[in-house]
């Protein structure tokens, strides 16, 4: 892990997010309540996911509750990046000098990245999680971002999310494997969890982010992997066909359109080795919640930087392996919450 | 003469949202200036300088009493002001001010 640079300023702002995030809690009991007294029950709900959340919004019009949440979530989403871009600025001399003191390290980490590379446009025309500027929109992006708002930030309001990349890895079939590829490997912190599930492993990563694998590289250098990180698209990593004995997305898909996901998993299964794996771990698929989880998971998206979430949230990541070529596709939403939700399946022999 | 600048809308509905984003503003702000004073008596602390005992039991005399409860009205009443209850002090100042100044040089108001 990187060391991170915080001011009390910084450290302050950060921790303020937290304890808004346990307050929201009360509000979520109090607005719970307010659908109950509004008659709201999971039979009540329209099918269709846009007529559900007007009727929601007429439901709930006079909701102090709904009022408190809409703007403690706008406020989180607008202001989350801006306030970790800000705590970046303050330090940044020291944290600019260590960061530069690891891209100069000796190590065995790669880093290929693309200048003349085509951002797709489904990537480029929104600003992901709303980070002002978007994924590449700061000099230091992937430290702002891997290190300061999901290591620091987000890992306080939800001290579980950090290591569930290496609870999901785990779920591959095989005990061992060879050459790994992660798809979306943005800031590297899903290569640890594989790295510390699978030692032994050579790992690749690709992002369209030259930000984020920037930081990955300076995650490599510091722990002392090896990793090759490539500025490449999922949907046409330019790798060799069977290449990999396992590929890894974490986390991807609920960020493309619903069309690149087929591609991907297209991708996937070429460069997988037959008899290789494949594990997929995102958003839960609707079907696995009730009528008023899919609101409120529906409405959160909506409204906080992730366009494509309902797409993915209607797929069944089973289903595109199968018609990808994978075999004994198994998709799990973990009990109690159904979340985690991950997938894996297996490329057959030839 | 009073202020005869006609009254008009001052925030369009997409505001009211942009009221709610700067009231969690200044509460983050509050937070940060709020652990900074905790951060400052730890410092002290680790100095050999123990304070936040001393400042839990201290007690303001009378006088000093009368000045924190006519600052923190103050400040209340700033808000409220702005919110259209009340005359804030700054605009009372303001008005007495001119009130004063009419007086010294002759004029009416």
């Amino acid at each position: 892990m990187l060391k991170t640079n915080l001011d009390q300023r910084g450290r302050a702002s950060f921790d303020f997010l937290a304890s808004m995030g346990g307050v929201s809690q009360s509000v979520y009991a109090e607005l719970d309540a307010d659908i109950a007294a509004a008659g709201i029950t999971d039979a009540s709900l329209p099918e269709d996911l846009d007529e559900r959340q007007q009727f929601m919004n007429d439901a709930l019009k006079d909701s102090k509750a709904f009022g408190v949440i809409k703007l403690m979530g706008d406020w989180w989403g607008k202001y989350h990046g801006m306030m970790a871009v800000e705590a970046f600025e303050d330090t940044k001399e020291q944290t600019i000098a260590e960061l530069t003191q690891l891209d100069e390290k000796d190590g065995a980490a790669e880093l290929h990245l693309d200048p003349e590379m085509r951002l797709p446009t489904w990537w480029t025309d929104h600003w992901i999680h709303r980070t002002t500027g978007g994924w590449d929109g700061h000099a230091y992006m992937g430290y702002v971002h891997g290190e300061l708002i999901h290591r620091k930030m987000v890992a306080s309001v939800f001290p579980a999310l950090f290591k569930q990349r290496g609870i999901i890895a785990s779920h591959a079939p095989k005990a061992h494997y060879a050459d790994i590829l992660d798809m979306g490997a943005s800031s590297g912190h899903s290569m640890i969890g594989l790295q510390e599930t699978y030692p032994d492993a050579q790992i690749t990563g690709i992002d369209l982010s030259a930000r984020m694998l920037e930081n990955a590289y300076r995650v490599a250098k510091h722990a002392g992997h090896s990793w090759k990180l490539y500025q490449r698209d999922a949907a046409d990593t330019q790798f060799a066909d069977n290449s990999f004995d396992l590929i890894f997305i974490y986390a991807v898909f609920h960020e493309t359109p619903v069309d690149v996901a087929r591609d991907i998993f297209a991708e996937a299964h070429r460069v997988c080795r037959p008899g290789g794996d494949i594990v997929v771990n995102d958003v839960t698929r609707y079907k696995d919640l009730s009528p008023l989880e899919v609101w409120r998971a529906d409405y959160s998206a909506a409204h906080g930087g992730e366009p494509y979430w309902r797409g993915t949230a209607q797929l069944d990541f089973s289903e595109l392996a199968t018609e990808a070529g994978f075999v004994n596709a198994l998709s799990v939403s973990m009990p109690p919450k159904a979340y985690p939700h991950y997938m894996v399946a297996t490329k057959p022999q030839q | 003469m009073p202020d005869t600048t006609p009254p008009r809308r001052l925030l369009t509905d997409a505001q009211t949202n942009d009221l709610g984003h700067a009231l969690l503003t200044l509460t983050k702000e509050l937070w940060v200036l709020t652990d900074r004073v905790h951060t400052f008596e730890a410092v002290l602390a680790k100095h050999g300088i123990a304070v936040t005992e001393d400042i839990e039991a201290y007690e303001p005399d009378a006088d000093e009493t009368a000045r924190r409860l006519a600052h923190s009205q103050r400040i209340v009443q700033s808000v409220l002001g702005a919110l259209g209850i009340g005359i804030s002090p700054g605009e009372a100042m303001a008005h007495e001010s001119v009130k004063s100044s009419n007086e010294h040089d002759g004029t009416t108001s």
